[in-house]
């Protein structure tokens, strides 16, 4: 899938006040998609267009344009984000790289909606809905049908209410723009293949990406950096050995392991605000739920650590 | 105990001190308590009124039957006979009390929560609807528990106690893990996007004590230095030799 865009496609210069941008990187084409033209039962029409076509386009457009300023090569997607995570002058272009690909993977997760619950789009939820109760059935639509990933989730989780409610509610909670993921944690890399323990649940705003490798130390070396600052002006003499939890959140949350997504759920407004209103998006959550292609994400499951599984097994 | 009768007789000394010529002008508050002036009688007067089973107690006869199978004698005092019903202050009993006994045995730490006791007009709840748990003006603890298991009771036939207070209590878990991931989510995000947060309770208790024991540390050294110099023999103090070279135990066992 990568491959079709790291063609160099022979695409038409198109001139700007800038000057000649080629248009290396295109809107991805996901068949599904693409076939419907909307995702029925998550998406209208309109709706798919605000959240992908629009975007994947403008992304796409940001991104030949960054490359074209800076005269780089086209490289793939993947090797830009990582590549360019941590340049300041290449924040642009690691934007644009890191949303379109965060964006394609989340839209690639989903399908049709498994599940007899149809949504109007032309009747939007008022502002009453956020004083609603909260509904306490257990019942739950579109469950996973591999048998070693449901036992992975609740090794995890506890449970899939509970990895159900700490997936929607973490997608709830992100102001603005942003995506949840479901990760898996690698263990070890033997010579022959890599391992993996625990899945978790990360969310990612604006252009964050969910390459761990690739953010881990950036917040640190900040802090450094902000500390020898401070101690240039005035000496501290405290010296306490007990880490502050600022620092043991940092070695313990983001410390250097490497993470594997195997679903995206995008929560940015772009994709929910038209067809679900001000006031839907725990609708929309609820709804995307149901549309998560389990088969996909099955696909995309890591090896998981021999370890686990075996004592799991007895 | 005495009545205290000094305060209630304000007005009538004030009167009496105007006539005489003692005070020139009314004070301000003179005809305010002259409209309401303050009770004098200290006497509780016995209510025939129950209270919360509200059935009127008539008040004993004399030879009426006691509660307790006796004879009531209103001509004779007893050490040994108890006071009667009516004269006792009733206890308020309330389901809501009960409720909030249980919910707090059962979840300790939410009186962990800060919560805010005053209201401004105390009608704070006339603004509540509780066919939702989730209310406006009010942040979701115990009591919201409480006031939903209420309602339920009061709205749905056939719901028996228990059965409402679990649903209530089911719907207070639900709302308590979205709005705790969302305090989470909140200062992750906020922290992505470069909020430097302050230094939390325990870790200002700490620098302020390490402050301390660093000062204390300095204090010492310097002390133990003057005290040293302080036991120095004149002589050797002159002829430059010091205490721990020359006879230390002697001189640092003497304080």
């Amino acid at each position: 899938m990568m491959s079709l865009r790291t063609r160099l496609l022979a695409g038409a210069r198109r001139y700007q006040s800038t000057g000649p941008v080629v248009q290396v990187y295109k809107t991805p084409s996901i068949s599904y998609i693409d076939e419907n033209q909307k995702i029925p039962g998550l998406l209208s029409e309109k709706g798919l267009e605000n959240a992908w076509y629009k975007r994947a386009e403008l992304y796409c457009e940001g991104l030949n344009h960054e490359i074209a300023r800076s005269g780089l090569a086209p490289h793939d997607i993947d090797v830009l984000v990582k590549e360019y995570a941590k340049s300041p002058s290449k924040l642009n272009l690691f934007n644009n790289a890191s949303l379109l690909s965060n964006l394609e993977f989340a839209f690639r997760s989903i399908g049709e909606v498994r599940s007899s619950k149809t949504i109007d789009f032309n009747r939007k939820l008022d502002e009453s809905s956020i004083l609603q109760t909260p509904n306490l059935s257990q019942k739950i639509e579109n469950l996973p049908t591999d048998d070693e990933f449901v036992k992975w989730i609740n090794s995890s989780f506890g449970s899939m209410l509970e990895f159900k409610t700490l997936l929607l509610n973490s997608a709830s909670a992100i102001n603005g723009d942003g995506f949840t993921w479901v990760v898996a944690k690698k263990t070890k890399s033997n010579d022959q293949k890599d391992e993996y323990d625990d899945l978790f649940i990360m969310n990612t705003y604006n252009a964050g990406t969910p390459n761990n490798s690739i953010k881990f130390g950036q917040i640190t070396e900040l802090t450094k950096k902000l500390q020898e600052l401070k101690n240039e002006h005035d000496i501290h003499t405290t010296t306490s050995s007990i880490l502050s939890l600022q620092e043991a959140r940092e070695s313990s949350g983001y410390g250097d392991f490497e993470l594997k997504p195997i679903l995206a759920l995008d929560v940015s407004p772009k994709v929910w605000l038209y067809d679900y209103g001000v006031f839907g998006k725990n609708q929309y959550l609820e709804q995307v739920w149901n549309a998560i292609d389990w088969d996909i994400v099955q696909r995309r499951l890591p090896t998981r650590s021999s370890r686990i599984s075996d004592a799991l097994n007895y | 105990m005495k009545p205290q009768t000094r305060a209630v007789n304000v007005l009538e000394k004030t009167s009496e001190y105007l006539r005489a010529g003692l005070v020139d002008k009314q004070p301000a508050w003179y005809n305010v308590v002259g409209q309401t002036p303050p009770i004098k009688n200290f006497i509780r007067q016995p209510r025939f009124e129950h209270p919360i089973k509200e059935k009127v107690v008539t008040p004993p006869k004399k030879g009426d039957i006691n509660f307790n199978g006796r004879k009531t004698k209103l001509y004779k005092t007893s050490h040994h006979e108890q006071k009667r019903d009516v004269y006792n202050i009733p206890k308020l009993k309330f389901v809501e009390d009960q409720l909030r006994q249980l919910f707090y045995e059962q979840h300790p730490w939410e009186l962990a929560r800060p919560r805010i006791l005053l209201e401004n007009t105390g009608e704070d709840i006339k603004n509540q609807d509780w066919s939702s748990i989730i209310q406006i003006n009010k942040p979701l603890d115990g009591e919201s528990v409480v006031q939903r298991t209420l309602y339920l009771l009061n709205n749905t036939k056939g719901l028996d106690f228990k059965k409402a207070y679990d649903t209530a209590r089911h719907e207070y878990y639900r709302v308590r893990i979205q709005l705790q991931i969302e305090e989470q989510v909140a200062k992750e995000q906020n922290e992505m996007f470069g909020a430097g947060y302050d230094l939390s309770l325990f870790e200002s208790g700490v620098e302020k004590e390490q402050a301390v024991i660093d000062k204390w540390k300095q204090d010492a050294v310097e002390g133990t230095q003057l005290m040293e110099a302080k036991n120095v023999s004149p002589q050797a103090a002159w002829s430059g030799e010091s205490t721990t070279e020359g006879k230390p135990t002697t001189t640092t066992t003497k304080n």
